[in-house]
């Protein structure tokens, strides 16, 4: 039991803020997936480490510093690329959008590879000698702070978007671009906003993450796909989703692991996958549609 | 004499680009050994650009397993080499197996928007990386596969290889350039940009994308097939995620006007690839120009080339005009003798029909909810035939609901649509084929096509297949340099179509006209295929006075030979004055039928509208 739920609930966890992260951006940019999501991950992870270990800086300082390499990563992704190239491409949908967003992957990989080396940077655990046990279940201080920093993320996410000023800008902007514009809705501001919050969360995945495996530049592939797959697993359209398709994935992953071995983890998940796609498509969670006009 | 020079050597340069570029690689990978490993790598690239050319230009669609699908066609060859079926056989395997698998994908999210194929095909190439590590006595896992190269016994040499690949590049080429100006493919251009569009003139979008992600597949195999013949060898780095990724930009770089674009993107790609390779930062720098290639060259590299030679060509032809005889114009003179003679049969036949069913349209008991939001309860009626039924109603009444359930864009809860005796079943296409034609509230037409060619893509209603062999053959059929290119400005049924509308200016693009022009066009492409039922969503909408009269004087026209017309409208003065009988809707019932003055008068219909009793 121990063996299952605690990976199955930091996995979960990890996952969920990575998927919730891609789904920020994508619903204030109206459907648009950005593939360096993953890498912000990474530069946090890879940033706060490699700080802590090169400058000896007190571990508060560098986890703020991680966070804010995701955070300045995001930004520059949406300033420099994909704001000029949803305007660019707007007739013609999301796709060219995208295709730059595979280019960022790059751009951000190799700036991680040039700042941080190439090879795996392996964080310390935060508190590595606080160790609890309660309904018998065992686990680190680590453990707890990643649980629970996936819980409060999500609940503040949710209750910005859903109660406060910016957070309903930001999905208004998502829904319907141009009504948004002839309105007279900060547009860009909004989507500022959404790059923020999701470079924000991805820096705190990024240093959440770090300690437990290790981070490579490479590594933000990982994130991208379980953040992808979560995402539209749980349904795209609300905060419950990400966390929802997070852990449906990590149960798969961490069971079918442990029992049939960790080469069937991926044939089930595509198997999962595309039953849920053709028998719910608007995946676990789904928004509750008001009536198309 | 210069410039006559100048202008032949632009316009062929412009015309046969791509063939010569093909012709120099091949020169290039000819002349020495090192070159030719080079260049077949570059052949591959292009093959695979060519592979999701369809897919991803025509049908807009992202798949991200084209590298998996290539790993299969590689994989196979190599398997098969070292048991006694014989590497050869592995090629037609492995397009069998991508194509498989593609079809099982695209299946499980063809409903659903791009995404989720993107999704889907993401796991396809973990999955497929995972299985060529974990089978390892089929696949040799990590260390990959060697095998010797030789067909039927016979030794493959890398020149032999070269000049396949070529041939192959050439006549994949030239079947993408006949589909893209076929009928065919401006229909699946059309798809791309609007759904509902494509399946109102009879395109069964789920269907046709489908198929061309088959078809895109069976062509990253060969590319596949192609990459492990020319090195005796099968890695899985060969074929993982990165490339898959890669060549999304193919055809990207290139340009995605035409299908020598992957060529050259492939070349260009190769190029920095080996550049990036030869020094550190080079991957920064890729992704740095890729990024500044979508921003900058948003319509790729031989689209600019191709556009920068054609302005040079057209300076120097008007030069030359100036010192001729004034020529005929190049297009088609119109035929409308021929033309009038065609109208006649086909009209003469919708007649016949009519004669034999005096209620062309019943609908029974419709019904359709949203959530827990009525937007059509238990609504029926009939439509005579020759009229002009309108339907009136306060906004969120049903009336474009109606439309969608009608034409099947939605699928009704309940309740059944008779079409001239035949109960309708299936989506949208099938009931477009059965002879019911729509416009929507918000033109939905292509943006890139001509107004007339966009006109003429109704007729693909009169010739789409409805099974699945049907219309693959009917793919293929366009994919040959014979088939002829789709209606256009100059083709009679095109312009008597216009002349009948309205419409001046059928070579004028799409993107450039008014609001006015793309409400009249979409009636065009409605009409073209002479439907039995036509249905107007919302015809009146944004028009002015003077384009007004001219839908009005279209629909009038249009009654004399057709079954019956369907309009929805806010315009009740405009119906009234138009339509034989007006079905007015409240909250999804109907609360009156009749003659306009007939329901005017109805308590209902004066509650609904003016809140009295």
């Amino acid at each position: 039991m121990n063996e299952l739920v605690i990976p199955i609930l930091v996995t979960g966890s990890i996952t969920a803020l990575a998927a919730l992260s891609f789904q920020l951006i994508f619903r204030a940019t109206g459907g648009i997936f950005d593939f360096a999501v993953g890498q912000y991950v990474v530069l946090a992870g890879m940033g706060s480490v490699f700080l802590s270990s090169e400058t000896g800086l007190p571990v508060p300082i560098t986890v703020g510093c991680g966070i804010l390499f995701a955070t300045i990563a995001a930004l520059a992704s949406e300033t420099g690329a994909i704001a000029p190239l949803s305007r660019l491409y707007r007739t013609t949908g999301a796709f060219g959008p995208v295709l730059g967003t595979v280019a960022l992957l790059w751009v951000w990989e190799q700036t991680a590879r040039l700042l941080f080396g190439d090879r795996p940077l392996i964080g310390k655990p935060f508190f590595a000698d606080v160790r609890f046990a309660a309904t018998g279940l065992r686990f680190t201080a680590h453990q707890l702070i990643i649980i629970l920093s996936a819980v409060v993320v999500l609940v503040a996410v949710h209750l910005w978007l859903e109660y406060t000023r910016p957070g309903r800008l930001l999905r208004a902007v998502g829904d319907n671009r141009r009504a948004s514009e002839v309105l007279g809705l900060a547009v860009g501001k909004a989507r500022v906003l959404a790059f923020l919050g999701a470079g924000i969360i991805a820096g705190i995945t990024g240093v959440l993450a770090g300690p437990l495996s290790g981070l490579a530049p490479l590594s933000g592939v990982a994130f991208l796909i379980s953040g992808f797959v979560a995402l539209f697993l749980g349904g795209s359209g609300k905060t419950l989703g990400a966390a929802v398709g997070a852990l449906v994935l990590a149960s798969i992953n961490i069971i079918v692991s442990r029992y049939l071995g960790a080469a069937w983890k991926d044939y089930c998940v595509l198997a999962l996958a595309l039953v849920i796609f053709a028998l719910r498509p608007q995946g676990i969670v789904a928004p509750t549609k008001r009536r198309p006009s | 004499m210069v410039k006559e020079l100048l202008l032949n050597l632009t316009h062929g340069l412009r015309r046969a680009g791509g063939p010569l570029f093909l012709l120099v690689t091949l020169a290039y990978g000819l002349r020495d050994t090192v070159n030719t490993e080079l260049v077949i790598l570059l052949y591959v690239y292009a093959l695979l650009g060519l592979a999701i050319y369809v897919p991803m230009i025509l049908t807009d669609q992202v798949s991200l397993a084209y590298a998996a699908y290539a790993g299969i066609g590689g994989y196979s060859v190599a398997v098969l080499s070292a048991s006694n079926v014989g590497a050869f056989w592995g090629v037609p395997i492995g397009v069998v197996l991508a194509g498989a698998t593609a079809f099982l994908v695209a299946l499980a999210t063809s409903r659903l928007s791009s995404y989720f194929l993107a999704v889907g095909t993401l796991l396809v190439a973990i999955a497929f990386g995972r299985f060529l590590l974990q089978q390892a006595d089929l696949t040799g896992g990590a260390d990959g596969l060697t095998f010797t190269r030789q067909i039927f016994g016979i030794p493959v040499s890398t020149t032999a290889l070269l000049i396949v690949g070529a041939v192959m590049i050439w006549i994949i080429v030239f079947a993408l350039e006949s589909l893209r100006r076929s009928e065919m493919g401006k229909g699946l251009h059309l798809m791309g940009g609007s759904r509902p569009a494509a399946e109102s003139v009879g395109l069964n979008t789920v269907r046709f994308r489908i198929l061309s992600l088959i078809f895109g597949a069976a062509i990253a195999s060969l590319a596949g097939s192609l990459l492990a013949f020319s090195r005796g060898l099968v890695l899985p780095d060969s074929f993982h995620l990165e490339l898959a990724f890669l060549i999304l930009f193919i055809p990207l770089l290139g340009g995605k006007h035409t299908p020598w674009g992957c060529l050259v993107g492939s070349a260009l790609l190769v190029y920095v690839l080996e550049v990036a390779r030869s020094f550190g930062p080079g991957k920064l720098l890729y992704g740095l120009g890729v990024l500044a290639c979508v921003l900058f060259f948003s319509g790729g590299i031989a689209e600019r080339l191709g556009s920068a030679l054609s302005a040079l060509e057209s300076k120097l032809q008007s030069k030359k005009i100036q010192t001729r005889d004034e020529t005929p114009g190049v297009g088609v003179v119109p035929q409308p003798a021929e033309a009038e003679r065609r109208e006649t049969v086909s009209m003469n036949k919708v007649r016949e029909a009519a004669a034999s069913s005096p209620r062309p349209l019943i609908a029974r008991g419709l019904s359709k909810t949203y959530g827990g939001v009525t937007a059509l309860h238990d609504v029926s009626f009939e439509l005579l035939q020759g009229e002009i039924l309108g339907v009136v109603g306060p906004n969120g009444a049903g009336k474009t609901t109606l439309i969608d359930v009608l034409t099947g864009i939605q699928t009704g809860d309940s309740g059944e649509v008779v079409l001239q005796g035949n109960r309708l079943e299936g989506g949208a296409s099938e009931r477009a084929l059965a002879g019911l034609s729509r416009t929507f509230q918000h033109p939905q037409l292509s943006g890139e096509l001509t107004v007339g060619e966009n006109i003429g893509l109704g007729l693909l209603r009169l010739h789409t297949s409805r099974s699945w062999i049907g219309m693959a053959l009917q793919m293929m059929r366009s994919m040959f340099p014979t088939v002829k290119s789709g209606r256009d400005a100059n083709d009679p049924i095109t312009i008597e179509i216009g002349r009948k509308i309205g419409i001046e200016g059928l070579c004028e693009d799409m993107a450039s006209t008014s609001f006015g022009t793309e409400k009249l066009t979409e009636i065009g492409r409605a009409l073209i295929s002479q439907p039995s039922v036509l249905l107007m969503d919302e015809p009146f909408a944004g028009l002015g006075k003077s384009e007004i009269d001219r839908v009005v004087d279209a629909v009038e026209r249009w009654r004399q030979n057709a079954l019956g017309v369907i309009i929805v409208d806010h315009n009740i003065d405009l119906l009234s004055g138009i339509c034989d009988r007006l079905l007015v809707l409240d909250s999804g019932i109907v609360i009156a039928c009749g003659r306009p003055s007939e329901v005017f008068s109805s308590p209902h219909v004066q509650k609904a509208y003016f809140g009295r009793e």
